[in-house]
């Protein structure tokens, strides 16, 4: 084996390990496992649509033209829901494509090509992408290429070529158009400015991606408005399927036309931009430091007036500082917001086609009217922030630092609790509520934009309560175990247990927004509910058992053997901000 | 003072300090030197309190440290072997949040952090993330860090390491003003040079055991050796390094 080819294998190895940031799902996780569980629910997908949808088609017995139309719909979803995946992938992939400094200063150190390099980076991003695109499409690509197929023998077999070839293609686009404007931005930027641009970059791209899945109309709705068949990219490549599969009529060919040339183009930059990165810009980076020279940009006067006591201002700036400069914990946040989002724009699709529904709470929607599309999506937004927010503290983002904390932990636990609380307002709860304050004072006349806000409000209190329930935690400054991962599936699935719980939530905010007494009591039962949830958090954090938590631990592991020895904990411990107990209180006792 | 009984530290299958006792008085320097692998840090952190003795007590001004951790963290200062700090936060966003953490008033905080950072070489650098910095840069945050709230016990693990010939000058003598303020120092360096400089006794671990625990005049005149390096070869190094320099030529040439 040549040298070239060895350096090729064991670089392709490597990028392809390190081309979607695991850490993001688990810190330390084992690679293959997680990727294999990212395929797994991309196959489940896929499986899901395949036992629903092929069966009700196949057995249809709608005639061949219908059929045929019913078919496109399904066909159309299929190619936007792969290109929304590939979107994902790249933007998951975002800094690992193109070259960073860690690339140029070891590489460039050893008497590897450039093009080696180059090589390696695109055959691993290439079977990432592909695997992606089959796993997403591994059920479904063997079961709808063959519903209404034309005469003949070969014919299925076109059918089946067609379908995955367009699949391939339709991800492949979207892959290098982020690619190509990513790449763009790092020739026209200076590269210490780029790295800072680029994670605004990332971000923008996640939730166009998102936004474009969820707010683009249907084939059928769009079937009447020629504007969408020209603007959407999975109705080019619907159009492509069509044309593969023999139907050149209008529109196919021509939306068969736009897909094959926004492909060219893309792949052109793509390819252009990544191939100058690495033979130009590998060298100049190491010249230039990863971060730009320090400008002061500090809330520290605002923060100041708002929290009086230096303690929590501590914590809400380390907490602010990383979620802002973290791009993992970021990514991660921008994750949760992202789901929300997309269920809020699920609800708002209603207002941009009309769709007409048998509900009565969702029909005849006026946007600048109470309605519940909006007032669903307020709370799903605040939910997903404040669990994602809550999700995201649990992840360190220096274990080796967190010394600091423990040499300066000179305050009690229920101040820790306190400034964490504080914090979780100021990141999750505040910034939605002011958003939704603006929007809802400006559309809707005040006697239902207020009311709701309150509601909004004493909701956003009572989950950041009960997302606090049991956490000991300085946020960023925990252990956290590989297994977690799960915790952001269990939290998935409390999302999916809201949205339903919202549904109920909405029709009740509905019905109570049209008289007094009734928004007022619900408010009233909302705000008991936040309180009590308050006090027993109060309770567990002032319980001198409940000591900061710097080692996560299995709970099978969490014995409470009552210690009582100095190294443990004592009774006596006289904290800064509260004077000594003399009797140890039992967890659980009066506040 | 600093006093250690008979501490030992024994993880699953080794122990990394075994019955180590000896005393940093105030007033004085206190040397701790061992070869790698020797124990002074895991000593260290028992210290400092962040990890705790399997057996043994360790006693400030004659209490247990246990006893109080609150009050004995505000006496405690500490820098880390390892420059461990937090890299998305500015030098001086570090400095500010140690010291909100220890419950330091926001004006005077202000005034130590720009004293720190100028006297350090650092206010250039103070809006620039800590993941810029060069290692030497890094030590002397944690060097700032450690005094910010004027502590009684200063522990000092490696802190030489990365500094600049100018930088290393000024710590030198600041351990010694430490000291002659009062201050409790135990301070760990494999730089000997240094060590015989600075302390006024030092502490020799091997194999997480105390070998020599005396004055470095003392143990001059008691093991008649006239350097510090000669005293710690013949007590905590068993390997003949000239022999080792040629296997590992070897090894090389392979």
């Amino acid at each position: 084996m040549s040298s070239e080819r060895q350096q090729f294998r064991v670089l392709y190895r490597d990028f392809l390990f390190r081309l979607v940031d695991v850490e993001l799902l688990s810190a330390a996780g084992d690679v293959p496992k997680l990727l294999g569980q990212f395929g797994a629910a991309l196959a489940a997908f896929s499986l899901t649509i395949s036992l629903v949808t092929f069966p009700a088609l196949a057995r249809s017995g709608l005639p061949y033209g219908k059929l045929i139309g019913a078919v496109r719909l399904e066909q159309e979803f299929l190619i936007a829901t792969t290109m929304a995946i590939a979107g994902l992938f790249t933007v998951l992939a975002w800094n690992a494509v193109f070259p960073d400094r860690r690339d140029s200063l070891v590489l460039g150190l050893l008497p590897v090509r450039v093009r080696t390099i180059l090589m390696a980076k695109i055959a691993a991003i290439g079977t990432a992408l592909g695997v992606s695109i089959a796993a997403v499409n591994i059920f479904t690509g063997l079961l709808f290429p063959f519903l209404a197929t034309g005469p003949g023998l070969l014919t299925p077999l076109r059918s089946l070529g067609a379908y995955w070839l367009v699949m391939t293609l339709a991800g492949l686009f979207v892959c290098c158009s982020l690619l190509a404007i990513e790449g763009l931005a790092s020739h026209l930027l200076n590269y210490r400015y780029f790295i800072r641009f680029s994670s605004f970059l990332q971000l923008t791209a996640f939730f166009a991606n998102l936004a474009m899945y969820f707010l683009k109309p249907s084939f059928a709705i769009a079937g009447s408005s020629s504007i969408w068949w020209r603007k959407l990219p999975s109705f080019w490549f619907c159009g492509l399927l069509q044309v593969l599969n023999g139907d050149s009529a209008y529109p196919f060919g021509e939306l068969a036309g736009r897909a094959l040339w926004g492909l060219a183009i893309t792949v052109s930059i793509a390819a252009i931009t990544l191939s100058l990165a690495y033979a130009m810009s590998m060298r100049r980076m190491v010249e230039q430091p990863d971060i730009p020279p320090g400008m002061r940009v500090s809330g520290t006067p605002v923060i100041a007036r708002l929290l009086r006591r230096q303690f929590d201002r501590a914590i809400l700036m380390f907490t602010a500082r990383t979620l802002a400069r973290s791009r993992q914990h970021r990514l991660l946040l921008a994750a949760y917001a992202g789901i929300g989002l997309a269920i809020a724009l699920a609800y708002a699709r209603d207002f941009l086609y009309g769709t007409p529904s048998i509900d009565p709470l969702y029909r005849d929607l006026q946007w600048n009217q109470v309605n519940a599309p909006f007032l669903v999506g307020s709370l799903v937004l605040l939910f997903f922030a404040v669990i994602g927010a809550r999700a995201v503290f649990a992840m360190p983002i220096a274990l080796t630092s967190n010394w600091i904390f423990r040499i300066t932990a000179v305050y009690s636990p229920a101040a820790y609790s306190g400034a964490v609380r504080k914090s979780l307002y100021a990141v999750a709860t505040v910034p939605i509520w002011l958003f939704s304050a603006a929007l809802f004072v400006a559309i809707w006349p005040f006697e239902y934009a207020g009311p709701h806000l309150a509601v909004l409000l004493v909701t956003g209190i009572l989950m950041v309560e009960l997302s606090l329930y049991r956490f000991r935690k300085v946020p960023f400054a925990c252990s956290y175990l590989p297994g977690k991962a799960k915790v952001h599936i269990r939290l998935g699935t409390t999302g999916i247990f809201f949205l339903a719980a919202a549904n109920i939530g909405v029709r009740i905010e509905y019905w109570a927004l049209h008289k007094d007494t009734r928004i007022e009591v619900l408010i009233a039962i909302l705000l008991v509910g936040a309180v009590l949830a308050h006090r027993r958090n109060l309770e567990f954090s002032r319980s001198p058992a409940n000591l900061l938590q710097f080692e996560d631990l299995p709970l099978e592991e969490l014995t409470s053997l009552d210690l009582r020895s100095e190294q443990v904990w004592s009774g006596e411990t006289a904290y800064l901000d509260t004077p000594p107990a003399t009797e140890p209180r039992p967890q659980g006792s009066g506040a | 003072m600093l006093e250690l009984r008979n501490v030992t530290k024994r993880y699953p299958g080794v122990s990394a300090v075994r019955d180590v006792s000896f005393a940093a008085r105030a007033g004085e320097v206190t040397g701790y030197l061992g070869p790698n692998g020797s124990g002074k840090s895991t000593t260290m952190k028992m210290i400092t309190g962040l990890i705790d003795p399997t057996e043994g007590q360790i006693l400030f001004h004659g209490e247990p440290i246990g006893r109080d951790r609150i009050r004995y963290r505000q006496r405690l200062g500490y820098v880390p072997e390892e420059p461990q700090l937090y890299p998305h936060l500015t030098g001086a966003e570090y400095l500010e949040m140690v010291g909100q953490l220890r419950g330091i008033d926001a004006g005077p905080l202000a005034e130590k952090i720009d004293g720190f950072l100028r006297l350090l070489w650092l206010s250039d650098a103070r809006y620039v993330p800590i993941s810029s910095y060069s290692k030497g840069m890094r030590q002397k945050v944690l060097l700032a860090a450690a005094l910010l709230h004027n502590p009684e016990l200063v522990l000092l693990d490696e802190p030489f390491s990365g500094l600049d010939v100018n930088s290393a000058l000024i710590l030198r003598d600041l351990i010694r003003e430490l000291a002659a303020r009062g201050k409790v120092v135990l301070f760990s360096s494999h730089e000997l040079e240094t060590v015989e400089r600075v302390c006024s006794r030092v502490v020799i671990l091997h194999k997480g055991r105390v070998v020599a625990n005396d004055s470095i005049e003392q143990l001059r005149a008691l093991m008649s050796l006239p350097t510090l390096e000669g005293i710690f070869s013949q007590l905590a190094i068993e390997q003949d390094t000239a022999a080792i320099t040629q296997q590992l030529l070897q090894v090389m040439e392979l």
